[in-house]
């Protein structure tokens, strides 16, 4: 029997194809991270060695339950620093692209919060400098946490 | 006479019932200064911004730095991106 499909919703792969251009986002919507690998492997075939870092909302913290987590940014200043933590690695480590990623807005326990993709030549700068993105991104970008717990909405304040 | 825009986020919005106030300015000005000029205007936050590191225009700036008219301040609370 024939497939049935509405003629006016989009095929799914129009839908796919949606390629991200910007290495350096704050965004509300959930990414791909296979997408975003592709991406960073598109940029060179000198890249022997992909690193991710895969950052997800967890269900409990500080002896809390946590049912939901909202995070806000300060628009172009999170952006712009997100922009210097790449910049600053492509200098400090022998790689050859890095994206970073983070959403904002309400986000439901199990999605994706944050996302970096290092490409290099060889794995051990690709670890190296993804482990370092990761640090700077919790010291320096202007972005905060809420959580939904048991006792109510909560700020966070630290970053471990 | 000029005036600044000094934003809030996370607990200090809240606390605020704001996201921003405007503020005149008689000239170059400390941060002390203006610190003090955005508690009178909010006295909820008097006291709530010791933590916070200040960004002048988007970037950080120290204790030191000198505000002008025009200038965008931020208070901002201790990070927890990531």
């Amino acid at each position: 029997m024939p497939e049935m499909r509405s003629p006016f919703s989009l095929p799914f792969p129009a839908v796919r194809m949606k390629i991200p251009t910007e290495r350096v986002r704050i965004q509300l919507e959930d990414f791909s991270v296979e997408q975003e690998i592709a991406e960073i492997k598109s940029v060179s075939k000198r890249i022997g060695g992909i690193v991710s870092f895969l950052g997800s909302a967890r269900d409990f913290s500080k002896e809390r339950e946590v049912s939901q987590i909202e995070f806000e940014h300060y628009p172009i200043m999170a952006e712009r620093t997100l922009a210097k933590i790449r910049e600053e690695a492509l200098n400090k480590f022998k790689i050859i692209d890095v994206t970073l990623i983070h959403r904002v807005g309400t986000i439901c326990i199990g999605e994706n919060i944050v996302l970096i993709i290092v490409g290099a030549a060889h794995r051990q700068d690709a670890f190296l400098a993804c482990a370092w993105c990761i640090d700077r991104l919790k010291e320096t970008v202007p972005i905060w946490k809420k959580e939904t717990t048991p006792e109510g909405k909560i700020w966070v304040e630290e970053h471990p | 006479m000029g005036t600044i825009k000094v934003c809030f986020f996370a607990h200090l919005k809240e606390r605020a019932g704001q996201q921003e106030v405007i503020l005149e300015i008689g000239g170059p000005s400390s941060v002390q200064q203006m610190r003090a000029g955005m508690e009178e205007a909010i006295p909820s936050l008097k006291g709530m911004t010791k933590r916070c590191r200040i960004a002048v225009n988007q970037e950080f700036v120290g204790e030191e730095a000198v505000i002008h008219a025009g200038d965008e301040i931020a208070f901002l609370p201790p990070f927890s991106g990531g």
